[in-house]
């Protein structure tokens, strides 16, 4: 199998005032196509740095981020737009749908003007809020709202599905149906995903783990056979 | 507290150019309020005790000729305190090569009514004179200069004893058809009765008693007037000088509050908005502390920080700038328009208050709209995240084959303006007053300008000589191209308050004149009547084919009474003159042998030619076709302070207005912006989504201005008018899609500073943050 994400040696740092903040430091580890890779870590050890690093909305300071053939840490601002447009689907905590769209102009925004798109309505079918494709965010859940993001995110055929806690602010049951949604998309789809997580109870659906702390990959690990989600006990 | 405050200012300079703009606008109006207050306070300190220390006459009647004895009669009127008989003449000045004119006025024994203030010099004895001091300066006459006066024949050589000022000329033009009075041809001037010889009386100077009207002694100062020959009374209020001055003074108290109220309505405006949002975005740390036991009012205080200081620097700004730019500049048009010794344009430290508690004021209850809902929350609801303003549906959504169409950007931008309608407004009533003030400072330089043009085209001689023919032919021999005879007469319309204008007959095939109608239509001269300017004739409600009863002077003083008939009226923006044609003169009147010529030269200096025939004794007055147009382009110049303020003013509005709304918008949607930019959406389409609503307010503004504007310009030319002159009225589509250029110009330019704002969006640190 052939690594389509590498971390090399990647450094970001924040200055604030006169203190430096090391919020990654020299960070390696590799993905293969079509892995469930989940970044575990406590608050602030640098999960988001690395998982915005890799979707191409932040920059490492220093160090090699090797993407699907390209270092993006080198590509142009436009080159870099183009990468997240084309290849990367991202779902976060907050949702962070657009207020003034509706469920179905949310996900067609997304993928407006690439080619070989799911059809926004279908996509959100599948998600099962077919019935509520012309309701604005405010009169959906957070359940729901987290759906449309995963919709959204999916809908343009991404490369790479990346996100950062998608069931934080969900309760349980809403939090398996968006975990079950990802794992389908990820063995059906042929999509590589990666999914931050502070909950030790998910490790097991992955293919890899990395465990970052204070800034640093401390142990990438491999789970032999993975998980489905139908086989796990999530309360 | 202390942290509050702290956190409060740093807020401020996050939004370092929103405030500047608050701040530009509150300053603006506040410098405009100052200023117009310091034309009509200064006006008014200035002439009431003026008025009274030399006593302005409460009226003047007019008469052929009044026997000095006849003063008694009006004495005797009861109200009537004073009453002066002199003489007043115009005459012109021989030596001056402006073909100056003085108006010249006897001072009557023990002078108590309209005495003149001096200058410089002293009171003319037997064979002075004492003459207006801008006059002199215009001329460079000094005191103890000899100067040369001629009327009708007759000549004076009196000696300058002192420079003065009058207060019946305290706004001294020629003729009513001039906004600005021109000192290098038209002045005034006082002596002796001695120093004429002997003096026919022409004018009655009254003044009441204390508690009497005019209006309650005219019928008997009318009753005694008809036993002379009498012309007219003339009350205080309608002397151009008095009227002119307050009407200023009037129409500036209306403006100084007008202008900062409007002014003031944009800023609390762009206040309610800046602040709503400020307070939504602290909405829990307002609940905070609102836990923490701080009081409503405590916080309320805290936000009212925000109209205080804006106001506090605004007004400290407007004054300063009033101060050190409005304040010369109105004192050297002050002391253009007005002859008043020793006249000021001050500015009065408490004429800032008022625009400050307007400013005030507005930004308070602004301020207080803005803070009141979510301090009435209590502090469960405030810690609670927000609830969105929910987006709603379009009536345009209705059409889905024109919704479907429609781009995400206008869909998002569309639904936008939809929710925050005051936001929109906020923006297009600041552009909508920058197009209208522009449309009418830019309208109103074309009508200058077209009053140059068509001036240009009504007069194409070189040069006008009143003299006899022969003078012509020695001076300027071979260089003449073209030469038209003319008679120039003066004409005295007895009807319309015995107003003198020049009359010229015309050899009805000359080129040198032409002749057109408001619209720029040739009017073309013929044999059956006179032509009358367009603009006396509109004030006096004479229509063509009216007769009307004049005098005719000839030059050596003799008048003839005459019936004339008006066939046309013609457009005149300066000197209006009548016009006949020689055949028509021959019929009504009979034989007159021309006087004049007009001249075009081959080649040669225009100015020295004029020098030459000057030069020479024969020569009655010369004057070029450019002296004409000098008037007019000295108007314009006068004007060009004033039109760069109105451009500068509309600049700073419209850029303050949508620099403002559009900052506003960049941070209430930073999150929105920032998903678009995570999802690949590169930076010139998220420019576009701001720039479109740029162009969208400035374009609804544009087409709401329009009335306006021609309001705003008909104001404009309306107040012009009734000074007399005559303006082209018509606002040009292009002079309002020149306007319209500018204010999308300064939009444009407002978007390219907007890019930096947008291009340093934290997409990591934006999606981070909860709704
Ligand atoms: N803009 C920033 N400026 C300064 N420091 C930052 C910034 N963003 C993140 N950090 C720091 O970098 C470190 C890593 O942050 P990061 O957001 O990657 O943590 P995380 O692992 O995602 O935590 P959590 O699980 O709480 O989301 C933290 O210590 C944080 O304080
Ligand atoms: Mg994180």
């Amino acid at each position: 199998m052939k690594s389509i994400i590498q971390f090399d040696g990647v450094f970001k740092t924040y200055q604030q005032g006169e203190v430096k903040v090391h919020a990654l430091k020299d960070a390696d580890f590799q993905i293969y196509e079509g892995e469930f890779v989940i970044i575990f870590g406590a608050s602030g050890a640098g999960k988001s740095t690395i998982l915005n690093i890799l979707g191409g909305i932040d920059r490492p300071t220093s160090g090699r981020v090797v993407v699907d053939g390209d270092d993006i840490s080198q590509l142009s601002e436009h080159e870099l737009t183009n990468f997240r447009k084309e290849k990367v689907g991202f779902v976060f905590q907050f949702y962070n749908l657009i207020a003034n769209l509706t469920a179905l102009e949310n996900v067609a925004f997304a993928s407006d003007g690439l080619a070989d798109v799911f059809m926004p309505s279908d996509i959100l079918g599948q998600v099962g809020l077919a019935d509520k494709q012309h309701h604005f965010p405010s009169q959906l859940s957070g359940g729901e709202q987290q759906r449309v993001a995963i919709a959204r995110a999916v809908a343009k055929r991404p490369k790479f599905l990346l996100c950062d806690e998608p069931t934080g602010a969900l309760d349980t049951v809403a939090g398996i149906t968006v975990l079950n949604l990802l794992e389908k998309l990820n063995r059906q789809d042929r999509c590589t995903v990666v999914l931050i997580t502070h909950n030790p109870d998910l490790l097991p659906m992955a293919d890899k783990v990395v465990h970052v702390q204070d800034g640093e990959v401390r142990e990438v690990s491999l789970n032999e056979s993975r998980k489905a989600m139908k086989e796990m006990e999530l309360s | 507290m202390k942290v509050l405050s702290k956190k409060f200012f740093r807020q401020i300079r996050q939004a370092k150019l929103q405030f500047f703009a608050l701040v530009a606008i509150v300053a603006i109006g506040t410098f405009f309020s100052t200023g117009l207050t310091a034309i009509s306070g200064s006006l008014s300190s200035y002439i009431e005790p003026y008025y009274q220390e030399y006593n302005l006459s409460d009226a003047i009647v007019y008469f052929d000729a009044l026997p000095a004895e006849a003063v008694q009669s009006f004495l005797q009127i009861e109200g009537v305190k004073r009453a002066e008989v002199r003489q007043v003449l115009e005459m012109s000045v021989s030596q001056s090569e402006h073909s100056a004119k003085l108006l010249v006025h006897t001072i009557p024994l023990h002078n108590e009514i309209n005495r003149s203030a001096l200058v410089e010099g002293r009171e003319p004895g037997a064979g002075e004179v004492l003459i207006d001091s801008f006059f002199a300066e215009a001329n460079q006459l000094k005191v103890g200069d000899t100067i040369q006066l001629v009327h009708q024949k007759s000549e004076w050589n009196l000696m300058i004893s002192g420079l003065c000022e009058n207060v019946e000329h305290s706004f001294n033009i020629e003729d009513a058809s001039m906004v600005l009075p021109d000192r290098e041809t038209f002045g005034v001037a006082y002596l002796a009765e001695e120093s004429l010889g002997q003096a026919v009386y022409n004018q009655l100077l009254i003044e009441l008693e204390a508690g009497f009207a005019l209006s309650d002694v005219l019928p008997q100062i009318e009753a005694t007037a008809v036993k002379y020959p009498y012309q007219y009374v003339i009350p205080k209020e309608s002397m151009s000088s008095y009227q002119a001055i307050r009407t200023t003074i009037d129409n500036n108290k209306v403006l100084s509050f007008v202008v900062p109220l409007i002014l003031f309505t944009i800023s609390s405006i762009i206040i309610l908005i800046s602040l709503s949002r400020l307070v939504d975005s602290q909405r829990s740390q307002i609940g905070i502390m609102k836990a923490l036991g701080v009081s409503r009012k405590t916080i309320l205080y805290h936000y009212m920080l925000y109209p205080i200081t804006s106001t506090f620097f605004g007004s400290g700004a407007g004054l300063g700038l009033a101060y050190f730019l409005f304040v010369p500049m109105l004192d050297d048009i002050g002391r253009r328009t007005y002859s008043l010794p020793g006249y000021q344009v001050s500015l009065s430290l408490h004429s800032v208050f008022l625009p400050l508690l307007i400013s005030l004021l507005f930004g308070c209850i602004a301020c207080y709209i803005s803070t009141r809902r979510i301090l009435k929350q209590n502090t469960m609801e405030l810690m609670k995240p927000k609830s969105v303003k929910s987006a709603h549906r379009l009536a345009l959504e209705k059409v889905p084959q024109l919704w479907s169409r429609l781009n995400f950007t206008y869909k998002l931008l569309l639904r936008d303006m939809s929710i925050n309608k005051w936001k929109l407004l906020a923006g297009s009533l600041g552009v909508m007053a920058c197009v209208i003030l522009m449309v009418t400072a830019l309208g109103f330089r074309a009508s200058m300008q077209q009053m140059m043009q068509r001036t240009k085209d009504m007069y194409s001689y070189d040069l006008l000589i009143h003299s006899e023919a022969e003078l012509v032919e020695e001076v300027l021999q071979d260089q003449v191209a073209e030469i038209s005879f003319l008679t120039k007469l003066n004409l005295q319309l007895t009807d319309y308050e015995k107003t003198r204008f020049e009359f010229l007959v015309l050899d009805p095939s000359t080129s040198h004149f032409r002749h057109f109608d408001e619209d720029h239509h040739s009017v073309v001269l013929r044999d059956d009547g006179l032509i009358l300017p367009q603009s006396f004739a509109k004030r006096h409600d004479i229509s063509p084919g009216q007769e009307i009863r004049a005098v005719l002077i000839q030059e050596d003083g003799t008048a003839q009474e005459l019936r004339l008939h008006v066939a046309q009226l013609s457009a005149q923006y300066t000197a209006p003159k009548i016009f006949a044609s020689q055949e028509y003169l021959r019929k009504s009147i009979g034989e007159i042998a021309p006087n004049g010529m007009t001249v075009r030269i081959i080649q040669g200096d225009i100015a020295s030619i004029k020098e030459e025939l000057l030069d020479r004794p024969e020569a009655l007055s010369v004057s070029t076709s450019e002296d004409v147009q000098l008037r007019i382009s000295n108007l314009i110049k006068q004007n060009n302070p004033v039109f760069s303020i109105f451009i500068l003013v509309a600049i700073v509005l419209s850029f303050g207005a949508i620099y403002t709304v559009s900052t506003i918008n960049i941070q209430e949607q930073m999150r929105d912006l920032a998903i678009m930019k995570v999802l690949g959406y590169s930076r010139k389409e998220i420019y576009r989504l701001l720039f479109n609503q740029n162009f969208l307010i400035t374009t609804i503004a544009i087409f709401c201005a329009l009335p306006f504007c021609v309001l705003s310009y008909g104001q404009v030319v309306d107040a012009l008018r009734a000074s007399g002159q005559m303006i082209p009225d018509q606002l040009h589509g292009l002079t309002f899609i020149g306007g319209a250029g500018i204010t999308v110009l300064i939009t444009v330019i407002t978007n390219q500073l907007l890019k930096l704002p947008i291009r340093q969006i934290d997409m990591a640190e934006s999606i981070k943050q909860f709704e």
